[in-house]
């Protein structure tokens, strides 16, 4: 009798909860799909949501809805009242930043969508060049959705060139790293199209400086080793010149510190795999000397980069290598705020090894 | 108040108790028994005497009767005293008795009462029970498999035990009989393998069927529930099966059977759960062929459980876990629907429960135009007219079709009911739901028993040596003869090498 009674008082409580939970039907709420922040006078922001409308015969339109105020919840908040149905994050893909807004520090921002839990991790954010606004209310032709678009854009150029791994998830670890600094994809939208420029570089949550395409191949080595990406080199022998183009099939990087009266010496040793896929028409590839060429000069060019980009970064006194890092695995009693004073004239000793190992049949 | 909560105490009065309805002497037997039209009892002059012959005729084979009985009672000069029947009658069971009882136990089972007297005490009973009346050994319908035999058991309970010693001649084989049903006189058969099956399980069995108290024992099924260790549980504890060869294998593998009179399907336990999901068709292919359909089962049997409440958790609350390529399918389906998505399920669930119900219960050629009728017109109106989306149409369709893989009929209709407490569970709670309905379930599973051994062994307590033969099976040279967890010997580790040895010809 007293299991029956427990057993009816479960059923009840069962049934009392149910109340509990918010149901949020997938059909019946607005799922924002992209957001979008312009920076505005006065600390301003100006929030540009995106989110699709599915129509019933399977085509998708993009909505947008943008609002002002000083902080991004608040703005969701005023949206909502133009919204017929409730803006949910939950099927949030991609963040966006003005150049001009993550100048001036995006943290606020990062930091409410990492303690939204229907933010997965996995979201992109990128810096746009121009007005994000413009942007997701922009028609595109390849696909109705901005969001969709942006975030196979960046998906696709991690996969297959020389953008590094990024996401909401890398970026927070290289923001609360210490010895790390985050770096973001930098995006510009055209006339009915996106391109992604390069890498926006960041000290702690500010936008400082940006890396073109073809800085990226060699950051992408040496930020994580690298299966992907093309570099194209000038070739000269005698008095042809021409342009040859080399595919990554495995570029690695190695780091070695040396401590010299107290300030951390690098010898960075990248090491990449090749394929040629181009070459100008007076190479003979069957010949070893013209591969050796290839060789010498890709490895000089990369060098060079390698190199260019390390003073840059110094000169930035910014960190998305994570040199900090790499001594702070290993020593022990790491002062982050010493590191920090030696960065700027640390010394870094680059050395690249490029060998070519397929010139064949390419893909 | 709360009257009707109360157990009703009163015992109730009318039914007559008939289990001891023994008459007291021959003439009220008679007397009463006239009193049925299918009653004869006549006399008839033989060589010396007159003698009343009884019998009720629908019971009796009145060929033999007239080939057998009659000429030899009525010609002979050899019939002075009822005990000559027993040497000129050319039938082995004839016996003669003064107990009413067995008389009138004989007579109402088919056999043919000689007296000298109308109401003489003395009583000479012949065997002549009709058996024209059988259904001939048919191909098995309810698990049908492609190669491998097809003879079913019918309801007849002899022609079953021959079904059953004609593929075990050896006398291991036992057959013991109890009697039970207080009107029905049942003859139920517990069948092992002397010497192979646990001794326990036969003393359980044989102890839970002479427990019974019932009045009439239509089939099995009815020894089934009244004999399982928990009536409560929707899980069948007790295999259900029309195939001989299944009950000679698993009699071989130390389960016992059970069956009985009238019903063409045999018991066969203790069973785990994983036994629900063989098909004998398993053992009939290779080994690999075998475990890649019986791992297609136990997965047809999770997708036809989850299927439809994982759709109603994620549509309701878990929109976030979404891939974004499903998500403009999933949404433009669903646009126009009324509906939340438990109304949805439920109504094509039940839409499909019906199509099965009103199929069972129709003729074959009726029931294949409503399964076409149903399921695709009303399947396409419905999504037409925008009460379901064409997606769920899709799974609830896919997952009953999973959930007719589970060959045994009981475990396919246990699958068919359990996915609703899961989709009430993901309406309230969504994913939380589906979890704590399952560990509700896993529980309930632990707990269960078959004829007191572990239901869900060897899984838990986990049976290594037993696991060669649950979700995949293995080569017959890697499996165990017996289980373990049947309770047969342990094997000794030389006899588990010797088995996986390989055997050549010329060694």
């Amino acid at each position: 009798m007293i299991r029956r009674k427990t057993l009816i008082l479960l059923i009840f409580i069962a049934l009392l909860l149910n109340g509990c939970v918010p149901k949020q039907i997938v059909d019946e709420v607005q799922l924002i799909h992209a957001v979008g922040f312009d920076e505005l006078p006065d600390t301003n922001i100006k929030g540009t949501i995106m989110y699709p409308i599915f129509n019933q015969d399977g085509t998708i339109e993009a909505e947008t809805l943008s609002a002002v105020s000083h902080t991004s919840r608040y703005i969701r908040s005023k949206l909502n009242t133009k919204s017929p149905k409730t803006l949910t994050t939950g099927q949030l893909r991609i963040v966006l930043f003005n150049d001009k807004f993550a100048k001036n520090g995006i943290l606020e921002i990062v930091n409410s969508l990492y303690r939204d839990p229907n933010v997965g991790n996995r979201l992109y954010m990128a810096v746009v060049n121009g007005s994000t606004h413009e942007l997701l209310t922009n028609k595109l032709t390849a696909d109705p959705l901005p969001s969709m678009y942006l975030t196979d854009l960046i998906e696709q150029n991690i996969k297959s060139e020389n953008l590094p791994k990024t996401n909401l998830h890398v970026f927070l670890y290289s923001y609360y790293g210490e010895g790390l600094d985050p770096f973001l994809p930098l995006v510009r939208s055209g006339n009915n199209n996106l391109q992604l420029e390069g890498i926006a570089l960041f000290r702690g949550d500010k936008y400082v400086g940006q890396l073109d395409h073809r800085e990226s191949f060699a950051f992408k080595v040496l930020v994580d080793g690298s299966k992907t990406g093309h570099y194209e080199v000038q070739l000269k022998k005698g008095k042809q010149t021409g342009h040859a183009v080399v595919r990554n099939i495995k570029g690695t990087t190695s780091y070695k510190v040396k401590k010299v009266n107290g300030v951390p010496e690098f010898t960075v040793k990248m090491k990449i795999l090749g394929e040629i896929h181009e070459y100008p028409p007076w190479l003979n590839l069957e010949q070893k000397s013209d591969i050796d060429l290839i060789e010498k000069t890709f490895t000089k060019k990369v060098k060079r980069e390698a190199e260019t980009i390390i003073q840059k970064f110094q000169k930035l006194q910014i960190d998305p290598l994570g040199f900090g890092d790499q001594v702070r695995r290993r020593e022990k009693g790491w002062d982050y705020k010493k590191f920090k004073t030696q960065y700027p004239d640390m010394k870094v000793n680059v050395s690249t090894d490029v060998e070519i190992v397929e010139s064949g049949v390419i893909e | 108040m709360m009257k009707w909560l109360k157990k009703n105490t009163k015992e109730l009065t009318h039914t007559v108790d008939l289990s001891n309805n023994t008459y007291n002497n021959i003439t009220e037997l008679i007397d009463n028994a006239k009193d049925s039209a299918d009653f004869i009892h006549y006399p008839q002059k033989t060589a010396f005497h007159n003698v009343y012959i009884s019998y009720y005729k629908a019971m009796i084979d009145g060929e033999l009767l007239h080939r057998d009985v009659l000429p030899y009672i009525i010609h002979s000069k050899a019939f002075k005293s009822l005990k000559d029947l027993k040497d000129i009658l050319p039938i082995e069971s004839v016996s003669i008795t003064k107990d009413i009882k067995e008389i009138q136990n004989k007579l109402l089972r088919g056999f043919i009462v000689v007296q000298f007297g109308e109401y003489d005490e003395e009583c000479a009973v012949i065997r002549a029970e009709n058996s024209s009346t059988n259904r001939a050994v048919s191909v098995s319908e309810i698990e049908f498999s492609v190669i491998g035999p097809k003879e079913a058991f019918i309801e007849n309970l002899d022609s079953n035990l021959y079904l059953i010693r004609r593929r075990l001649p050896v006398p291991e084989l036992r057959f013991k009989e109890i009697i039970i049903g207080k009107y029905s006189k049942t003859r139920v058969i517990i069948a092992y393998l002397e010497g192979i099956a646990n001794i326990e399980n036969i003393n359980t069995v044989s102890q839970r069927i002479q427990d019974i108290e019932s009045e009439v024992i239509p089939d099995s099924s009815f020894l089934e529930q009244m004999i399982s260790d928990n009536t409560k549980s929707v899980f069948p504890q007790l295999v259900t099966t029309e195939r001989p060869d299944r009950v000679v294998a698993m009699l071989n593998y130390g389960q016992v059977a059970i069956l009985s009179e009238g019903s063409p399907q045999a018991l066969l336990g203790p069973t785990g759960i994983s036994e629900y999901f063989v098909s004998p068709e398993d053992y009939y292919l290779s080994w690999l062929l075998g475990s890649l359909f019986r791992f297609i089962r136990f997965l047809s049997v999770i997708f036809s459980t989850f299927a439809t409440p994982l759709y109603v958790a994620i549509l309701t609350f878990h929109y976030q876990m979404i891939p974004k390529d499903l998500l403009a399918p999933l949404i433009s389906s669903r646009v126009n629907i009324p509906f939340p998505p438990i109304l949805e399920v439920l109504f094509l669930e039940l839409t499909i429960e019906l199509l099965r119900e009103a199929g069972a219960r129709l003729p074959t050629k009726v029931g294949q135009t409503l399964g076409i009728v149903g399921g695709i017109v009303i399947g396409q109106a419905s999504v037409e007219a925008g009460l379901t989306s064409n997606i769920l149409l899709i799974i609830v369709s896919l997952s009953a079709l999973a959930s007719f893989t589970t060959p045994i009929y009981k475990m396919a209709n246990t699958i068919r009911i359990l996915r609703f407490p899961f989709i009430f569970f993901a309406a309230i709670w969504g994913g939380v739901g589906i979890v704590i309905a399952m560990s509700f379930i896993i529980v309930h599973l632990l707990r269960l028993e078959s004829l007191g051994r572990p239901y869900l062994s060897p899984i838990y307590p986990p049976r290594l040596l037993d696991m060669t033969d649950t979700v995949i099976r293995l080569p017959y040279n890697r499996i165990l003869k017996r289980p373990i967890s049947l309770g047969t010997k342990l094997p000794s580790k030389e006899m588990v090498k010797e088995m996986r040895k390989k055997k050549d010809i010329d060694e």
